[in-house]
């Protein structure tokens, strides 16, 4: 079987990505921290459902405790939503680092011409750049994600979480899979207009905090939640947490909503991808 | 013998502005120059058989592909080599990276494409550089870089666009004689675009000259840079019997010039050889060292054609 045309491209990529160390260290710091504090918490929450205070020490006593007191019950799946919801603002920032510069520094480059040269579709091209991006923002958001899932699979008795939600792997699987798509998307069509990637970055960051601060703004003005509907960061909870079968009493409008209107950006972002790709490939 | 590339009809506009009108070229294996100045529309050329441009109702053949449909495109992009004009070679990669990943985009295996990735760039003379990031490599090395990459899948066809650009004397000689030896040593096929005719003289049997967007002539270097035919260089065994010549070949119905580079004559027309003039000497005492047909230079004809108005 032979690799798809893009792999090349995008191993390149992933390659050129992996080479500077410090954005690297820097940018998965707090993925990493979000996805240990989780699963510890998962940890000591099986633990102490089992009552395991004697492997645990202190730590685990005390959460035993206060799970008798407050009446806490495990719930993965909430906690997955909620590393999700904690972990988004990075997942921009990651998939911003990554993405912005990819397209605009290949045009700055001058290297656009040297792929089209090649046995290469405008669509390989955009496919291996998409690739590259959202390899490193699937190693930021999936792979914690699925860390998380992993570690109550784990810490379940008799792999109990798999039997009776193993639909949340899946539902963890597709969260995951559309943030990082979703962002990956919308880096290269911020990337495919700017000329520099730090003002693709600034770009992707507007692009993002604006619809979510003004959906915001409108619904406290006109009283109706449903126009957080407007915010990608919104939308995105709300159709993972419906993926992942979580109960939402504040995202009160039809999931479908939020699926259209997180459609209806990456249709744009593909148009401006597909327009701007093929002026490249004119001009080149 | 079987173009490799051929073009029918070829018309492209850019809005308004037609940046090729009605071309019809057939450019043979061996070294073709593309001739031109600013604007001539070379570039659109290149893009044209590239397959980047893809003109309506032209026809186009780029080694037996038609770039017009998806699979010709990606058909003659393995058979072509591009080497583009400006600069290309994107930063934080060394000359092995970049050349093996253009080597593997073109559709080489991991291995295969590092093992030709050095062969090519020991062609070009780059040597522990390589493993420089490219950022950091001068004019010559970043176009040494860019011809392998051209050559790293082996394609039969180069498309070479100014490859010499920006290079001292030394570096374009040495650019030149690789640029010779793809084509004398290696067989391929090299259409080198360029505004530097001694380049294009040096390296090429065969040239298409382009001016605003129309093809003005093509053939051989050889040919058009032969005379009219009816001017002669002459050599005197004497110099100084050339007025006595000169005033008998009048006389006979021929035109000598002298110039100062020698001594020149234009034969009567129709006259294709050189005997009326040797008569006319013998008959005046007049001995005749050498004879030669007179050349032009590729700039004089280069210019003559840019001075000439478009055949409609």
């Amino acid at each position: 079987m032979t690799a798809p045309r893009f792999a090349p491209l995008a191993w390149a990529g992933i390659r050129l990505g992996w080479k500077r160390k410090l954005p690297l260290l820097l940018l998965y710091t707090l993925p990493v921290g979000w996805m240990l504090f989780f699963s510890a918490q998962i940890f000591m929450l099986y633990g102490a459902e089992q009552g395991m205070s004697e492997i645990g020490g202190p730590m685990m006593r005390a959460m035993i405790t206060a799970k008798r007191i407050f009446k806490i019950t495990l719930d993965v799946k909430f906690l997955i939503s909620t590393f999700f919801l904690y972990s988004r603002l990075f997942a921009v920032l990651l998939i911003a680092w990554f993405g912005c510069g990819l397209l605009c520094e290949d045009r700055r480059a001058g290297a656009h011409v040297l792929y089209f040269s090649r046995p290469l579709t405008r669509l390989d091209y955009v496919l291996g750049r998409w690739c590259t991006v959202f390899f490193y923002g699937a190693l930021g958001v999936i792979v914690p994600g699925m860390f998380i899932v992993g570690s109550a699979a784990w810490m379940s008795p008799d792999w109990q979480f798999v039997r009776d939600e193993g639909e949340a792997v899946w539902g963890t699987l597709a969260f995951g899979f559309l943030t990082v798509a979703f962002y990956s998307t919308l880096s290269l069509a911020v990337s495919a207009v700017a000329s520099k990637k730090s003002f693709a970055m600034m770009a992707m960051f507007a692009l993002v905090l604006l619809p979510h601060a003004l959906s915001r703004i409108l619904a406290r003005l006109l009283g109706e939640r449903a126009w957080r509907v407007l915010s990608p960061l919104t939308s995105l909870g709300k159709v993972g947490n419906h993926f992942l079968d979580v109960r939402q009493q504040f995202y009160q409008w039809p999931t479908w909503w939020s699926a259209a209107s997180l459609c209806a950006i990456m249709l744009v972002c593909c148009c401006v991808i597909a327009v701007r790709i093929r002026r490249w490939e004119v001009v080149a | 013998m079987q173009p490799v590339v051929r073009l029918d009809d070829l018309s492209v506009s850019y809005g308004s502005v037609r940046a090729l009108a009605d071309v019809n070229v057939e450019i043979a294996a061996g070294t073709t120059g593309l001739l031109g100045p600013n604007g001539a529309g070379k570039t659109t050329l290149l893009k044209v058989l590239l397959g980047f441009l893809r003109p309506q109702g032209a026809s186009v053949d780029v080694a037996g592909h038609d770039p017009s449909t998806r699979a010709g495109r990606l058909g003659l992009r393995r058979e072509v080599g591009y080497m583009p004009e400006g600069s290309c070679l994107l930063p934080q990669m060394n000359a092995v990276e970049t050349v093996a990943t253009l080597g593997r985009i073109s559709g080489m295996d991991g291995p295969d494409a590092m093992a030709r990735a050095h062969e090519v760039l020991d062609y070009v003379g780059l040597d522990e550089a390589r493993y420089r990031d490219v950022a950091t490599y001068s004019t010559g090395m970043q176009q040494r870089v860019k011809l392998a990459q051209a050559l790293v899948h082996d394609p039969p066809i180069l498309l070479l666009d100014e490859p010499t650009n920006g290079l001292d004397p030394k570096g374009r000689i040495r650019m030149l004689d690789l640029v010779s030896t793809l084509a004398t040593e290696h067989g391929k096929s090299v259409l080198l675009c360029s505004h530097l005719l001694p380049d294009v003289e040096r390296t090429c049997d065969h040239v298409v000259v382009l001016h605003q967007g129309h093809v003005r002539a093509q053939g051989t270097i050889a040919d058009m840079t032969r005379g009219d035919g009816n001017w002669l260089k002459l050599e005197l065994t004497d110099p100084a019997q050339a007025d006595t010549l000169s005033d008998a070949a009048r006389a006979a119905g021929m035109e000598l010039e002298n110039p100062g580079e020698g001594l020149r004559v234009r034969l009567p027309a129709g006259i294709r050889d050189a005997d009326p003039l040797f008569r006319v000497a013998l008959d005046v005492g007049v001995t005749i060292a050498a004879v030669e047909p007179t050349t032009r230079s590729l700039e004089e004809v280069f210019m003559q054609l840019l001075d000439e108005e478009p055949a409609r």
